[in-house]
């Protein structure tokens, strides 16, 4: 054959192959055009076997040429590729379509009680103002619970607290507050302190709404020197604030605790109300937060802190009580309850 | 206490101002007012004294009669239809005029008089009966119109005659430490401060005693338990209702009245806050009270109607027979007033605060007299307070003045206390002088002197010698007067940061709840029946801590596991229609210790001789979520067999090991038996297997045992966990990084053959221990064969952490662990 006729030959299968490559509309008929035209048995391949009957200067002319054909073919057929895939994904998203309503698969999650939610926001509030959360026994003696701080044997402020006596001695009783923590810890720590406990406590009580024989409270305290009611004020306004999320308008109402002196009961604007008076705040306007006071003298003393030097001061609250307003929880009972349609709802 | 707002109005002015603005200030002032409460009915005026003239029969009826009723004399008599039996002409008596409201006699609701025609006669009026003008326990009650005396002036305002008026009672927060201001006059001391009016100081006058009870002794046997003790004696007194004030103030505070005697010293209680007891002299043998301590044995039948039992505790006023009264408490029904009684001993004094509570708290009786002694009365004023009783005795039941017979001393120190100003400044960062403090603290009956070095010297008087004994005292009152809301606001200077809190707990929450669980708290004060799951468990009663005066059964020991609660919260769902219920508490257990250095009558206890753990308990019941992933388990997806859920419980377990990197590998699990909450075949004690080689034990899991299920009624099996969180929190590491190899890893598959009877950890481990390429190990499926034999299939993760593993390499391995496995546990593979 001559240059010429193979010369032919290549343009007639360029020809094809183009004409092939064009009526294409499947993925899986390209790889039989690729064998076709560059296969081992295919037809370009076919016309370089007639390559040996060239003279040695044509030859390397034709290959170019060969080569030439061959790639462009190869590249026809990429870009057919391309467009296929292309044109096959189409088709497979336009088809495949879930109904995203049905409802979602897997594990259910557990909820954390709203006791243990409020907990961790009070040590975490009290903890930026530098106060370190202390724990201690919920079985005391008499002496952490009562004398300590304060209330002797006999004392009418004792009846406030109904307490529980133990079959463990006639000095063993179920703490009913708190602050028996903060004596435990002065005995270890010297000024400046600044601590705070929460805690299961137990009363002597019927069980109603809003009460139940153990409940839970949290107790701060600050000792250092130039400590003032004051500084009290500012912390716990603060807390309050933090708290409920605003700035609250609170009161510092004087009262009577055996541990501190002066004593102050602190009531905020009712949450519910805004201060108009509702049945939550018994028409009041005002709701009884928590008590406080500057650390009487005789605590500071029994701890072995000098009071003329040092001076501090404390609070107590009831974590149920807070929970209740923070959640709008109206019985008490519900928070010991163990009912999942309660505890699913935190 | 109920404080009377009438009553209140008679020692301060309170002309100008409302029950509620002096609420308002009481509970400002230390006092709180829990609620402010109407008493009496709202009648209102025309309601005059009118006189019955002519009394004629109906036309038209037989039970009612036409009465003709002159209001005063200048006016016509005016015609008032009237039903009532007991009138006859020349009465006085009570005359609602139209435009009058009185209150319906039946049912108490407001009626309002207009002229109206009854039975076609018009009727210009009322004529009232006592519950028509809102009286009650009036002693004459009776069907009838009250009958007025005949002195009565026509035309008088009735509302005032028989003092009808609407009163307010302030429902005062008593203060434990103030038994001063448990009274009329304390409180009425506290207002005249807060409202800066004068306080009015309530009057007696007593003419001459005569010699009735002049050989009358009273002997104290000790005077701790009773400082002072006065007995009045009084004759020829007529026991009869009390007057109407007297009746309605006592009342309005929620008293009865009795009679004239008793309603008077109960009266001088309210007012003045010293509790005083009368008895009927002639009852009394030997002209001669003792104040001791009662003899075992001894017993007293009380006013209340009770039989008391008596011990040396106790302290009693006795004759020289018997126990006529427990000193402070209550007296005896035997020398009781009644209506025969004509002469009187009137006990007033002082006894000792602790003493009166114990005696009190002994016999469980809790008295208007004891909650004011409990708190202390003032000594200085007992003589006052007997002395305006019998005032009032004499001006209302004509008794004849006796004798006064004292013992014991009413003389009080003279207390004074040094103030420095600079406190003011120190505590509360504010300047006060010393003329303010003089000004706040004269009407609450201190008196203040000014000395030369910036102190003051202040007075205490006699009756707050109780409470105000030191500096902080005066600075809490001066405080509290001078208003704690002026106090400037600041904050504590910020040099201290809060040591970071043990996450423990927050971690158990959150990998819990994370894995499904819901967070519950429950009692840790239980009954004795779910202590031992009504006696399922055996417990050491040594052990457990319980309560000495329980409530109620319900609430009586302390737990000494979590696990019961869980049940019984799994039982209380289950009853609420729930299905799926997954619970888990973190809370503490309690256990006495076994040998206790117990010293009783130490002063300062510090040891509780008690331990305290923290525990983390689950239940799970219902279905388990199907397991995605690897899943060796026989059961096929839906049946959701139990012991899948002994292994979903492991895993649970295994998950929170996990989040507080403790290794799985250092677990090891052990069949047990001991511990009677789980069913013994389906359940395992959990060990953490530390480096020197050495087990600690966790705590437990597996399936409820069946029959504690029952007797709670759990509907289906339910799994729980306890774990003991003391020890976990001591092998928490914290992690370390190991480096992470970047060579390939190769995965084979072993499938190995052995007799029921090997676990699979033995398996697990031979293949572990054979091999240092291995990297992990996992269990891909088990099926039974014939012949009491199982399939395993592991799957083998091999790496070398320096270089690329040949195939050849890894098949020795694989020969390596074949051996092993066939030599020790007679193993055979299958491809
Ligand atoms: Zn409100």
């Amino acid at each position: 054959m001559s240059v010429n006729e193979l010369k032919e030959k290549l343009a007639q299968v360029e020809q094809e192959a183009f004409k092939d490559l064009e009526s294409l509309d499947s993925m899986h008929l390209l790889e039989n055009i690729r064998l076709k035209y560059l296969g081992q048995k295919g037809a370009l391949t076919e016309v370089l076997r007639g390559l040996g009957q060239l003279s040695k200067e044509e030859r390397p002319l034709f290959g170019q040429l060969a080569n030439q054909i061959k790639e462009k073919i190869q590249e026809a057929l990429e870009k057919q590729r391309l467009v296929l895939e292309q044109k096959e994904l189409q088709a497979k998203l336009s088809t495949e379509k879930i109904d995203i309503t049905l409802p979602a698969i897997g594990n259910k999650l557990g909820h954390v009680h709203p006791l243990t939610q409020i907990s961790n926001e009070i040590i975490s509030i009290f903890g930026g103002m530098g106060f370190t959360a202390v724990e201690g026994p919920e079985i005391e003696t008499d002496y952490y619970n009562f004398d300590a701080l304060n209330t002797p044997a006999d004392h009418p402020a004792r009846d406030s607290q109904d307490t529980f006596y133990t079959n463990i001695g006639p000095q063993i009783l179920l703490r009913s507050h708190t602050s028996c923590v903060q004596l435990r810890a002065l005995e270890k720590q010297k000024p400046p302190i600044r601590i705070i406990s929460l805690g299961r406590v137990y009363r002597n009580e019927e069980v109603t709404a809003r009460k139940y024989p153990l409940f839970h409270q949290t107790d701060g305290i600050l000792i250092d020197q130039n400590v003032t009611f004051g500084q009290l004020k500012g912390v716990l306004n603060e807390f309050i604030r933090i708290l409920f999320g605003r700035p609250l308008k609170t009161r510092f109402r004087p009262d009577f605790f055996p541990f501190t002196e002066p004593s102050a009961e602190l009531d905020s604007e009712c949450l519910f109300c805004s201060g108009s008076g509702c049945r939550t705040c018994g028409h009041r306007g005002w709701l009884e937060l928590l008590g406080c006071g500057m650390v009487d003298p005789n605590v500071l003393a029994e701890a072995n802190i000098d009071p003329e030097k040092y001076s501090g001061f404390a609070w107590g609250m009831g974590v149920e009580r807070f929970a209740m307003l923070k959640y709008g929880i109206n019985d008490i009972r519900h928070l010991y309850s163990s009912d999942l349609r309660f505890l699913e709802q935190f | 206490m109920k404080l009377s707002f009438d009553w209140l109005s008679e020692y301060v002015d309170l002309s100008g101002v409302s029950p509620n603005q002096v609420a308002d200030k009481l509970t400002m002032g230390a006092f709180e007012v829990e609620e402010v409460t109407k008493f009496g009915s709202d009648i209102n005026g025309p309601l005059v004294v009118g006189e019955i003239i002519e009394i004629n029969p109906h036309p038209n009826a037989d039970k009612i009669r036409l009465t003709k009723i002159k209001i005063d004399e200048k006016s016509e008599a005016r015609q008032i239809v009237c039903g009532a039996s007991n009138i006859v002409v020349g009465q006085k008596i009570p005359v609602a005029l139209p435009g009058a409201k009185v209150l319906n006699r039946h049912d108490g609701s407001e009626l309002h008089i207009k002229e109206s025609q009854i039975r076609g006669v018009t009727s210009y009026g009322m004529l009232c009966s006592p519950p028509e003008l809102g009286i009650l326990d009036a002693a004459e009650a009776s069907e009838g119109i009250l009958i007025l005396d005949k002195e009565t002036k026509l035309g008088t305002n009735v509302i005032e005659l028989l003092g009808l008026k609407t009163d307010w009672i302030l429902h005062v927060e008593p203060r434990s430490n103030r038994g001063d201001a448990m009274s009329v006059i304390g409180l009425a001391r506290e207002v005249a401060a807060l409202i800066e009016r004068p306080l009015k100081e309530p009057l007696w006058e007593l003419g001459t005693s005569n010699s009735f009870g002049e050989k009358w002794q009273v002997e104290i046997q000790n005077n701790d338990d009773c400082p002072f003790f006065s007995l009045r004696l009084i004759d020829g007194v007529k026991i009869g209702p009390s007057p109407n004030e007297i009746a309605r103030r006592l009342q309005a505070v929620g008293m009865r009245p009795v009679n004239n005697i008793v309603d008077i010293t109960n009266y001088v209680l309210y007012e003045l806050g010293q509790p005083m007891h009368a008895y009927d002299s002639k009852v009394l043998s030997g002209e001669k009270l003792t104040v001791r301590r009662a003899k075992e044995k001894e017993k007293l039948h009380t006013l209340d109607d009770k039989e008391r039992a008596l011990s040396s505790e106790v302290l009693v006023i006795a004759d020289s027979k018997e126990v006529v009264g427990i000193a402070g408490v209550m007296g005896g029904k035997s020398s009781e007033i009644g209506n025969a009684t004509t002469s009187l001993a009137l006990e007033a004094a002082m006894f000792n605060p602790a003493r009166v509570r114990r005696s009190g708290r002994l016999l469980g009786i809790t008295s208007e007299s004891s909650l004011r002694f409990e708190r202390g009365v003032d000594v200085a004023g007992v003589e006052q307070a007997s002395n305006r009783a019998t005032y009032l005795i004499a001006k209302y039941a004509q008794g004849k003045l006796g004798k006064l017979i004292i013992s014991g001393s009413n003389k009080t120190e003279k207390k004074n206390i040094s103030l420095r100003l600079s406190e003011f400044k120190r505590l509360a960062d504010i300047n006060i002088e010393s003329n303010t403090v003089n000004k706040l603290l004269s009407p609450l009956g201190f008196s203040c002197r000014e000395n030369s070095d910036k102190t003051l010297a202040i007075d205490i008087p006699s009756f707050r010698q109780r409470d105000v004994s030191r500096e902080i005292d005066i600075v809490e009152e001066v405080l509290r007067l001078w208003g704690y809301d002026k106090v400037p606001v600041s904050m504590p200077s910020p040099t201290m940061a809060a040591q970071p809190v043990d996450n423990l707990i927050n971690q158990v929450v959150h990998s819990l709840s994370a894995q499904g669980l819901n967070e519950t708290w429950i009692t840790s004060l239980v009954s004795f029946d779910d202590l031992t799951c009504n006696n399922l468990i055996p417990v050491n009663k040594q052990s457990l801590v319980s309560v000495l005066n329980p409530l109620s059964a319900e609430h009586q020991v302390l737990r000494i596991s979590l696990i019961p609660g869980l049940i019984k919260a799994v039982v209380y769902n289950q009853n609420q229609s729930q299905s799926d219920i997954w619970l888990f508490e973190i809370g503490r257990i309690y256990q006495a210790k076994n040998k206790q250095d117990k010293n009783l009558n130490a002063i300062k206890v510090k040891d509780t001789g008690t331990n305290e753990d923290l525990y983390v308990a689950g239940i799970i019941s219902g279905n388990c979520p199907q397991m995605n992933g690897i899943n060796w388990t026989q059961s096929d997806s839906s049946s959701n067999n139990d012991s899948d859920k002994f292994f979903f419980t492991k895993g649970i377990i295994e998950n929170l090991f996990s989040n507080l990197h403790i290794s799985t590998d250092s677990l090891r699990y052990e069949q047990i038996s001991e511990n009677t909450y789980y069913h013994p075949g389906k359940s395992a004690q959990v060990f953490f297997l530390d480096k020197a080689g050495k087990t600690k034990s966790l705590g437990y899991f597996g399936e409820i045992h069946p029959a504690i299920a029952q007797v709670y009624g759990l509907k289906n099996a339910a799994f729980a966990f306890e774990l003991n969180l003391e020890i976990i929190k001591t092998l928490r590491p914290s992690p370390t990084l190991l480096e992470i190899a970047s060579t390939p890893v190769s995965v084979r598959d072993l499938s190995v053959d052995v007799t029921n009877s090997i676990n699979q950890i033995s398996v697990k481990q031979i293949i572990q221990s054979s091999s240092e390429l291995l990297i992990n190990v996992e269990l891909v499926s088990l099926f039974p064969l014939s012949d009491n034999k199982k399939s395993l299939t592991y799957r083998l993760y091999f790496q070398d952490k320096k270089a690329t593993l040949t195939a050849e390499q890894v098949e020795k391995q694989m020969t390596k662990i074949r051996n092993s496995l066939t030599s020790e546990l007679s193993a055979t593979f299958r491809m």
